[in-house]
């Protein structure tokens, strides 16, 4: 399905599923977009089908089967895409602001570069999927799974990632200001570099992470486990730790002027050269 | 190619196995332990261990090589030409086949004077040489030294796409370390 070229001449591109041209030459795209849209919604199989570039925007397509399909580029803005299954599917650089992924399955997808700004992906199968550099802007990712995923330089502000699965994540220079990870697990993720001002980080977990030059002023980070959690250089002006559970953690070299320890035995944490009061100015 | 990764249970240890998606050949590296999580990997995809590959001799990443031994005879063992009991001796110019598939070995030495790399595709396993946000212990300053010059000689220079995977902790990318690295800064 979707695998002979283009008919265009000169056309580098495959030709979309159930066509015989790419989107960009396809004689009546508003018709092929409307019979692609009643074909998934009546439960045909699109596993593996070339879908680059489509312009779907606000289809209803709940349940859609596009296991491997590839959708680069596509247009789904507003697209109903709950309870879909899609893992491995590609949509590197597609359009789903303001999707509707609930509960869909997106294990080891590709979104990468994609645009998700206000999503809904509550509770959805994200486990080893690639959302590197996407942009996630207050998009709602409660209790998703996102074990292992990459999202590396993606834009997380303000997103909703409470009790979500991130453990093992690539989280490395994250934009994630004021974003949610309460009750979270972030065991063992990379957020090496990452923007995590003004984030909340309640009662999440956050065992052996890597929060190494991470900017963290006024995170909250109240009752969180913070066991071995890497915090070197990490800048924490005026965060809140109370009441957190340190233990073998590394805050080496952190910026701690302003920040709240109330309840925290800092003897079990490394703080060597760590910064608890701003210098007098000269 | 198929890439998994293993949690073992000996001090939050990784170990990775690698195969050949066209052949069904197998490596595991670092097998700090041989538990049936590996094994029923192997079973499960049907895929035959071909070679244990070591990044260096430290007991959480080589625990596992006898039960392999038991298990899989027909398995080598390759590492560092200092580690003792290897079947092939691996240095620089040396790349591993795993099927369709060749692992490029790259010396890495400082967190032991043993460590090597295995790069293929995207993919690099570093062992302890460089973590997230982090680079691995080491005894004196010269050895120090060493590890710095071997992660910016070999591991930097693979190019800011390449994907590490460290012996402990998250996987983690050149592009990453070379930012925020705070071991790493000039």
């Amino acid at each position: 399905m979707g695998l002979a070229a283009c008919r265009q001449e000169g056309c580098p591109f495959g030709a979309l599923a159930q066509a015989e041209h790419c989107w960009h030459h396809l004689p009546d795209r508003a018709r092929y977009a409307r019979e692609l849209a009643r074909q998934i919604r009546s439960g045909e199989n699109f596993d593996g089908a070339n879908l680059c570039k489509i312009h779907l925007a606000g289809a209803d397509l709940q349940g859609a089967n596009l296991a491997q399909a590839d959708l680069s580029g596509a247009r789904l803005t507003g697209c109903n895409l709950r309870e879909a299954d899609m893992p491995a599917a590609r949509l590197r650089g597609a359009d789903l602001r303001h999707g509707n992924l609930f509960r869909a399955q997106c294990s080891g997808a590709s979104f990468e570069g994609a645009y998700l700004a206000e999503a809904i992906l509550e509770f959805a199968q994200l486990a080893d999927a690639n959302l590197a550099q996407a942009d996630l802007r207050g998009a709602r990712l409660t209790g998703a799974s996102l074990y292992r995923a990459r999202l590396d330089f993606a834009i997380l502000e303000s997103a909703d990632f409470s009790a979500a699965d991130l453990s093992f994540a690539v989280m490395g220079g994250v934009h994630a200001a004021a974003a949610c990870f309460d009750e979270a697990d972030l065991s063992r993720a990379n957020l090496v570099g990452a923007d995590l001002e003004e984030a909340r980080f309640i009662s999440a977990n956050l065992f052996y992470a890597r929060l190494g030059r991470a900017r963290l002023k006024r995170a909250d980070f109240r009752l969180a486990r913070l066991q071995r959690t890497i915090l070197r250089e990490a800048d924490l002006q005026d965060a809140i730790l109370a009441d957190a559970l340190i233990e073998g953690t590394i805050l080496e070299r952190a910026y701690l002027v302003g920040t709240d320890l109330t309840g925290v035995n800092l003897e079990k944490a490394n703080t060597s050269n760590a910064v608890f009061q701003a210098e007098e100015p000269p | 190619m198929i890439l998994e990764h293993f949690l073992l249970s000996i001090n939050e240890t990784n170990a990775y196995i690698v195969a050949c998606t066209e052949t069904g050949e197998a490596a595991v590296i670092d097998p700090g332990e041989w538990n049936s999580q590996l094994a029923g990997f192997l079973l499960d995809q049907k895929l035959t261990l071909k070679w244990a590959l070591i990044t260096h001799g430290h007991a959480d990443h080589t625990g596992g090589i006898e039960a392999i031994r038991q298990s899989y005879p027909e398995v080598k063992i390759a590492a560092h030409p200092l580690f003792s009991g290897s079947d092939l001796r691996l240095t620089r110019k040396t790349a591993v086949p795993v099927g369709k598939l060749s692992l490029r070995v790259l010396e890495t030495p400082g967190h032991t004077a043993d460590s090597i790399s295995f790069a293929v595709g995207n993919d690099v396993f570093c062992g302890d040489a460089l973590f997230a946000g982090s680079v691995g212990g080491t005894n004196s300053p010269e050895e120090y030294t060493m590890l710095i010059q071997s992660i910016r000689q070999q591991l930097l220079p693979l190019g800011d796409d390449m994907v590490l995977h460290p012996g402990h902790g998250p996987a983690t990318t050149i592009l990453i370390e070379r930012l925020f690295n705070p071991f790493l800064m000039a």
